[in-house]
């Protein structure tokens, strides 16, 4: 069932789109459409890292690469690694610039070269939503294997800080869960009992029709954050970018311990 | 009554009348209902052995004639036979979980079947509903996810091993765009290839060496994730598995318990319960079709279930409502009415067919019972007579479509399991279709041992009067008609008699009789009578011939205007009056025909113009050749037969057959040779053999008929009369209006049992007999054409004496 709240107009107005080596990005572009269809002044950035730690590794004349896909091993130099990256932006550009003609809202596209850490804090001030895929395990399979189930294909978690950077999140969410995510759970940090009695009733107020799951962290900290995510089997994390959480280690952590796509939601000075 | 021949027949011996003072009853509202078929007791014996001999191949053919009332008494008899044996068995096809291109045949008791595809239908719509259900609770899936978990976790501590063994040696893990690398690290980041090579030899070498083993362990932890991924796999698939047995196992189990006492629906609930079980996908709704067109999707969304269709129970017969074996008319026996067929459905342009899409022939509902089947129809459609055979020899029916089995469609079918066949067929018939496939089809005899063979025609007793009056009685209640005074049943009973061209006769024919008193029940009605009376069945013989005659009116009107010539009064020579009888739909008829015969020196042919021309028939030929035999040996034993001598039937346009003009044929021959008039008065008709006797004709009634109806428009003179054979005479039903003139003394009826009495009646003139010398008396006609014939012989003598150069021409020239 989609949502139906009441939106305030904090709804998001720029969506950066972090697209790395792993794929052709078109999952996750359409993570978005709920939150595209709505509104055609939206601006759609999508960004191409070049990881330039690779870059140095392909330098390097003795490295060699596990295939993941065949498990050969066999050189990883700069020429090919250069070849691929060619390839891999062509790719992304054009998934962006399809995705963003069918849903009709203006794009930007371009390169990124450096690390993902200083892409995703450069970003997370920048625009309002930005939305990134966390690092391919070296699970891989020639088949495809049922890790995630119907459900958490279909289950938004939100991690809320505090009251005041809480509705930004929560109206993504809103509006992600429009599409066919439709469960949504939430997670609050261990705080005194009136502030979380003040966020439940923020919850309740933004997601009426939702029959939000809320839970508790019993620790601070983004391990417990992550933990609990996959352990309501998260088909994706929405929260917001704090300065904590936009730590290189915070960041590092979310990218290669979660297994669904993360949004991240701008913080407005002052909140809500 | 004797007859004498030669001498005109009294009127009362022209006509049999069924008197309405004998009957026992008044009107046929009195008479009790009679549903046998009179005077059929041979093929009712023989139905009877059918039905009750449990033997393979004797099936029935019942052969008579059309009206005899063969469909209607057969299934008369087979319905009250078949209401006092068992019902047989209900037949389904279900899924085969061994081989779906074989679907399966279930026997089951009785009217079981239905109940079992409701329950079943029950049961999958509750799956339906239940599994999805379990799949989607709460604990199904944090089983699953844990199981997922589980398996990531273990993946990831395998790895997190690796990065930390790299870690401890100052190398990182980097994810590449298609796999892993390990690279010497420093300050956290990958180290600068420039840097790499100021290190020293050594720890670039232990680099190398660490990286090398390194990529080997990520290599194993790599090709072990296969192993997990399957046991992971394995897992959960145990999980949905023991989800979906536990789902289904209480709706199966019930059912399973309701038909504990059928072991092969049983098995079947237990084949299904396991392939449900394994087949859980088929219970779970899949997402829209990403990709599909939304017109495809609406329509998947409206077919029936794939589970729904894979479970479902294909009722192929059904005795829920039988109370008996089963009797089957089938009156459009195809290939695939008899047989059954395998239908398929139009699905996005492709052809498909399932096991649900069997359907019964008419040999599925019968088996157990009797199958009732129009030959003629049977033989008519394609393949179907083969079919027909193929099953009842075998014992068993497979269901094919007739695509298959003539190799014309390639498409993958089905092969249904053969379902085994214990019945009896009944084949009704004519005598021709009998007689034809006993000689032509050699299975035929051995598949069809029984014959009832309907009678055409039954004895004119009192009981079969009796019989048919009940009959008619019945009919008459069944359609709510207008019931029949006795004096309708006798006029009936006349007109059965005269259908049949026999006086000592009833007709077999009951539509014959049948239809006529429904013609009756109109004019009754017509008439303002409450009862069909002699008067009303006589309206409708009336109108009968009135409707059909049209023909034979034009052809009178054009003798009596000259068109056709046919004289009734005077006498010629080499002219005699014959009388052929012609069939137009229903309604027969006679034509007076002049004969003529010329005579000619020649070598002893007799030469049939009819025949030559190719519009007489062999039988007629024959009737010919027979008159050549006759005149050798009864005129001229000691001489050569020289004359050469033409026969033609005037004025005929179309075939001739049949010997009845044999008689007349040597009258005007005989009349050509002695130069002696015969009387135009008079029509002949009668074979005749070798020795000059005349034998019985057919149409005898209407042979009179039709020469009196041209005297008659001419006017009666008193002299005119038809000479018929001696043995016809109790044939004779003659119409009203002939024995009126015959008892005016107007018209007569001659019986003749030797072509003399002919010769005698048409010239007037003695026949003759030989003497003890063996001549023919002086005056008589036999000696005239005996001296005639001699003169020929002598002739010709004289004309082959003069050469066989000029014999040569002479036949040449009579050739031509």
């Amino acid at each position: 069932m989609p949502m139906q709240a009441k939106l305030p107009d904090t709804a998001p107005r720029r969506i950066t789109v972090i697209l790395g080596m792993g794929g052709s990005g078109k999952p996750l572009l359409n993570v978005l459409r709920p939150l595209l269809g709505r509104d055609t002044e939206i601006d759609l950035q999508g960004v191409f890292v070049e990881e330039d730690e690779l870059q140095r590794a392909a330098a390097l004349p003795f490295v060699k690469e596990l295939c993941r896909l065949t498990l050969s091993v066999r050189e990883f130099h700069s020429a090919q690694f250069e070849r691929a990256v060619v390839l891999r932006t062509r790719t992304a550009r054009r998934a962006v610039a399809e995705f963003a003609q069918h849903m009709g809202v203006p794009h930007t596209f371009r390169n990124f070269r450096g690390s993902t850490i200083s892409l995703l804090q450069e970003t997370a001030h920048s625009a309002d939503i930005t939305v990134f895929e966390p690092l391919r395990m070296f699970t891989s399979s020639p088949t495809p294997l049922p890790v995630q189930t119907r459900r958490s294909q279909q289950h938004i978690v939100v991690a809320v800080d505090d009251r005041a950077t809480a509705v930004e999140v929560l109206i993504a969410a809103t509006l992600l869960a429009e599409g066919e995510m439709h469960r949504i759970s939430v997670l609050l940090p261990a705080v005194d009992p009136a502030e979380q009695e003040a966020l439940e009733g923020l919850i309740s107020d933004l997601l009426p029709a939702s029959p939000a799951r809320v839970l508790l962290l019993t620790e601070p900290g983004i391990q417990c954050l992550i933990a609990a995510a996959r352990a309501e089997g998260a088909g994706m994390l929405v929260l917001g970018a704090s300065e904590e959480l936009l730590k290189p280690q915070s960041l590092r952590s979310l990218r290669e311990q979660l297994h669904c796509p993360v949004c991240l939601v701008r913080q407005r000075e002052g909140g809500a | 009554m004797d007859v004498e021949p030669g001498r005109p027949l009294p009127a009362q011996a022209l006509y049999r009348p069924c008197d309405p003072e004998q009957l026992t009853f008044d009107t046929t509202e009195s008479l009790e209902k009679f549903s046998e078929i009179p005077g059929q007791d041979r093929a009712v014996e023989a139905i009877h052995f059918a039905t009750e001999i449990d033997v393979d191949g004797h099936n029935v053919f019942v052969l008579g004639p059309p009206g005899a009332g063969r469909h209607t008494f057969v299934r008369q008899f087979l319905e009250e036979k078949a209401a006092g044996r068992a019902i047989p068995s209900d037949w389904c096809y279900v899924y085969n979980f061994d081989d779906p291109r074989q679907p399966k045949a279930l026997k089951m008791p009785p009217g079981v079947s239905k109940e079992l595809r409701i329950d079943v239908e029950h049961a999958i719509q509750d799956a339906q509903t239940a599994i999805p259900a379990a799949f989607e609770s709460e604990d199904f899936q944090t089983q699953h996810e844990a199981i997922a978990e589980e398996f990531k976790e273990r993946q990831e501590k395998a790895f997190k091993e690796v990065e930390q063994a790299a870690g401890e040696r100052g190398i990182g893990v980097v994810q590449t765009p298609t796999g892993i690398a390990f690279v010497p690290m420093k300050d956290e980041e990958a180290i600068k290839s420039e840097e790499f090579e100021k290190l020293p030899k050594k720890q670039q070498k232990k680099f190398h060496k660490d990286i090398e083993e390194l990529t080997g362990q990520l290599q194993r932890v790599m090709r072990s994730t296969p192993k997990h991924a399957r046991e992971m796999r394995q897992t959960i698939r145990q999980l949905e598995h023991d989800v979906a047995g536990l789902a289904v196992t209480g709706l199966v189990d019930e059912l399973k318990q309701k038909y504990r006492d059928i072991p092969v629906v049983v098995e079947h609930l237990e084949r299904m319960q396991a392939d449900i079980v394994d087949n859980v996908s088929l219970f779970l709704r899949p997402s829209d079709g990403p990709g599909l067109p939304a017109q495809m999707q609406e329509i998947l969304r409206s077919r029936e279930s794939d589970a729904m269709r894979r479970y479902a129970i294909n009722v192929l017969v059904d005795r829920s409502d039988c109370e008996g074996a089963p009797v089957v008319f089938e009156d459009k026996p195809s290939f695939a009415e008899l047989i059954g067929k395998i239908e398929h459905e139009a699905e996005f342009g492709t052809l498909m067919t399932s096991f649900n899409l069997i359907r019964a022939g008419a040999l599925h509902r019968a088996n157990g019972g009797y199958l009732v089947l129009d030959v003629l129809k049977v033989l008519s459609y394609p393949l179907a007579w083969e079919g027909l055979k193929r099953a009842i020899k075998s014992g068993e029916l497979s269901v094919r479509s007739l695509g298959d089995d003539i190799g014309l469609v390639s498409t993958v079918s089905l092969e249904p399991q053969p379902i085994p066949l214990n019945l009896k067929v009944i084949l009704i018939g004519e005598r021709i279709h009998y007689y034809l496939l006993d000689r032509h089809d050699p299975e035929f005899s051995e598949l069809f041992k029984v014959a009832a063979d309907f009678e055409d025609q039954i004895e004119r007793s009192d009981e079969n009067v009796e019989h048919l009056a009940r009959l008619l009685a019945t009919v008459v209640r069944q359609e709510n008609l207008t019931h029949l005074e006795r004096g309708g049943v006798a006029r009936l009973m006349e007109e059965s008699a005269r259908h049949t061209g026999d006086s000592e006769r009833l007709s077999a024919d009951i539509r014959q009789a049948t239809d006529l008193m429904r013609e009756a029940h109109y004019w009754a009605s017509h008439n303002h009578k409450e009862l069909i009376g002699a008067e009303e069945v006589q309206q409708a013989i009336d109108g009968r011939i009135r409707r059909a005659s049209r023909y034979r009116d034009r052809m009178l009107e054009e003798m009596i205007r000259g068109t056709l010539v046919v004289e009734t009064s005077g006498a010629r020579v080499g002219q005699v009056n014959g009388l052929a009888v012609m069939q137009l739909g229903g309604f027969a008829f006679a034509r007076p025909q002049r004969i003529t015969a010329t005579v000619t020196l020649g070598s002893g042919k007799v030469v049939d113009i009819e025949r030559e021309v190719e519009l007489g028939g062999p039988l007629h030929s024959k009737g010919v050749l027979i008159l050549a035999g006759f005149l050798s040996s009864h005129y001229v034993t000691d001489q050569p037969l020289c004359l050469s001598a033409s026969l033609v039937f005037e004025q005929s346009y179309g075939g001739v057959d049949g010997d009845s003009a044999a008689a007349g044929e040597l009258c005007v021959l005989a009349s050509a040779l002695a130069e002696i008039p015969i009387k135009q008065s008079l029509a002949v008709t009668g074979s005749m053999d070798q020795h000059g006797k005349i034998q019985a004709i057919g149409g005898v009634n209407e042979k009179i008929e039709g020469f009196f109806d041209i005297c008659n428009k001419r006017g009666l003179s008193g002299d005119q009369g038809v000479l018929i054979p001696v043995a016809n005479v109790k044939h004779l039903m003659l119409r009203r209006d002939v024995i009126e003139a015959v008892e005016a003394g107007q018209f007569k009826v001659y019986p003749v049992d030797h072509i003399d009495h002919c010769l005698e009646l048409l010239t007037g003139l003695p026949a003759g007999e030989r003497d003890e010398n063996g001549e023919f008396p002086q005056g008589s006609v036999n000696h005239k054409i005996r001296g005639r014939l001699l003169d020929l012989a002598v002739q010709r003598r004289a004309f082959s004496s003069t050469g066989p150069a000029q014999e040569e021409d002479a036949n040449a020239g009579k050739t031509s």
